[in-house]
């Protein structure tokens, strides 16, 4: 009986293939890890008395310290985030193929924009520090530097969605450059900058503690200090308080996005 | 239809008298200015946007303040830049073996704790999606708990992990695990969720079971979505175990930071330069498969 596939085969045979590289992957970086995915189900009880006796319960050791990390760590991403924004729309618009002026720099832009943006945000940190010292200027830069990289490629890419559709049209009834990014192409790519904006927010929010971790100033100084005096039940409750903002930023920009964006 | 037509000259024409032939291409649907010409931009739509983006500078201006960014700080680091830049420019390959070592185990962590998370995950996320959960509350109180434990950046998971299961690959695996695997189990239930009502009735009709119905009309159709989700997190994760050698555990940012203090510069470039390359390797590579993606489609 021949039988109608459900599947295309092709696509049975790609996901075989696919599924047959990572299980070689696997196998290997089992083998050289030597890590035992039961050996940490099998020592539970070390694990459940670290979080019964040492994290739980949570503690706020000294508040006015904690709030005024907060309150830094949470400037530092939105400050890095408005900064970058405007720093990436000059850019994006300088480096999009549809708009910019010459074309060799798009190339440039765009290897810098990914040169910024491969490089972890906690690496940046690092190396800023030879320059800057460790505080607050470090952990801003290393967010404004990935936060740059990650934007400019967003806005590109939104750039020369909307520029494709729009721009041959224009062209063809004699609209000037400048009267075609004014007039199209800003007011057709704002909700998609917006949109890209606030989630290099969230993602700030999340980076800008482990910035501060390393050396950035902020919570994330605060936490890791409490961690290496090993006062885990005040560590706990500035994670969880951390934790608390990113869920408080989250559902804000989703609200936003529905909001404003749609 | 004429009728129509007229009421809305009313609403819309000026109130000086247009040419008639304006009028009687005014369709309902478009707006109008008050010279009778088609309006571009639709206020009522705009004004939300602008509104957003005034709120949004407000707060970030205050933000810069608020920072207490030291300026002379800022000022003196800039001018440190140069000698910097002239400390990290001397390559130094003495290290090399050992870089290459922590970078394969970094590539390692990484595969590992995507490939137990995305098994995690998809368990998880069936007992997420709205549409596939068994009993709602389930769907409910799960939803609460990945949210907290996204909540809380990988990092800080290793970092927990690592006191209790010491110092190795393992704090990693288990630390990004956390992270990853509610990242999965909320981005595939959403996946899921978007697969028809329509189908899983028509299926359920013709009395295909839960697994079934599962594995031969969710899982393929919201196969793109697994994909993209997959190669997503796999470069966040990567980002992950990269750095999580700068706060005391294993693997290439271990490297990179040991390098710093020992004010080993040469060293710390080359693991750096490692790291980017890897990552723009590995962005390449998911692009392409992307775009291949999109064109057999």
């Amino acid at each position: 009986m021949r039988k109608i596939h459900v599947i295309p085969q092709k696509q049975k045979r790609n996901t075989l293939i696919a599924l047959l590289i990572v299980a070689i992957l696997f196998t290997i970086a089992t083998i050289q890890t030597e890590y035992q995915p039961l050996s940490f189900f099998m020592n539970m009880e070390n694990f459940w008395e670290f979080l019964l006796v040492d994290l739980f319960p949570p503690q706020l050791a000294d508040p006015p310290t904690i709030v005024e990390g907060i309150v830094q760590t949470i400037s530092m991403a939105i400050a890095a985030s408005l900064l970058s924004c405007v720093f990436s729309l000059i850019l994006a618009f300088l480096g999009s193929r549809t708009t910019a002026p010459f074309q060799p720099l798009c190339k440039i832009i765009r290897f810098l924009a990914s040169l910024q943006r491969n490089i972890p945000s906690m690496i940046w940190t690092f190396i800023l520090i030879m320059a800057f010292g460790i505080g607050s200027v470090v952990g801003a830069l290393a967010l404004f530097i990935t936060t740059c990289g990650f934007l400019i490629r967003s806005f590109i890419e939104t750039i020369d969605e909307v520029g494709a559709e729009s721009l041959e049209a224009l062209q063809s009834v004699g609209a000037s450059r400048l009267a075609i990014i004014t007039q199209v192409i800003i007011p057709a790519s704002l909700p998609g900058f917006l949109s890209w904006l606030l989630y290099s927010l969230e993602v700030n929010i999340r980076s800008s503690t482990l910035v501060g971790a390393v050396g950035g100033g902020g919570i994330g100084l605060i936490m890791m200090g409490y961690i290496k005096q090993f006062r885990y039940h005040s560590a706990m409750g500035v994670i969880l308080l951390i934790a608390a903002v990113v869920i408080i930023v989250d559902l804000l920009t989703n609200y936003l996005r529905k909001k404003v964006l749609a | 239809m004429t009728e129509m037509l007229g009421t809305l000259r009313s609403k819309t024409a000026p109130r000086g008298g247009a040419p008639q032939e304006e009028a009687s291409i005014a369709q309902p649907g478009l707006l109008y200015d008050r010279k009778g010409r088609v309006r571009v931009k639709d206020p009522k739509r705009d004004r939300a946007i602008p509104g957003f983006i005034a709120g949004f500078l407000v707060i970030g201006i205050a933000a810069i303040f608020l920072m207490e960014l030291d300026f002379t700080q800022l000022l003196e680091g800039v001018r440190q830049i140069p000698e910097a830049v002239s400390k990290l420019a001397k390559i130094d390959f003495s290290q090399l073996d050992i870089t290459f070592n922590s970078l394969l185990e970094s590539i390692n962590v990484t595969v590992l704790a995507t490939v137990y998370s995305l098994i995690g995950g998809m368990f998880l996320s069936i007992f997420l999606a709205k549409n596939l959960t068994p009993f709602k509350w389930i769907s409910t109180v799960l939803s609460a708990v990945l949210t907290l434990l996204r909540a809380i950046p990988s990092i800080i998971w290793v970092l927990l992990v690592l006191v209790c299961v010491g110092f190795g690959p393992a704090a990693g695996i288990i630390g990004i695990c956390i992270f990853s695997t509610s990242f999965f189990a909320r981005s595939f239930a959403q996946c899921f969720e978007e697969v028809p009502e329509e189908t899983l009735e028509a299926l359920r009709a013709m009395g295909a079971g839960r697994v079934k119905i599962f594995f031969s009309a969710v899982l393929p159709s919201a196969f793109t979505g697994i994909l993209a989700w997959t190669s997503i997190s796999f470069e966040n994760n990567f980002g992950s175990s990269a750095v999580l050698g700068t706060v005391g555990a294993g693997g290439i940012g271990y490297v990179v930071s040991n390098c710093m203090t020992r004010y080993a510069y040469g060293q710390a470039v080359v693991a750096i330069i490692m790291i980017l390359v890897f990552t723009y390797i590995m962005e390449l590579a998911f692009t392409s498969i992307k775009e291949r993606k999109g064109k057999s489609k």
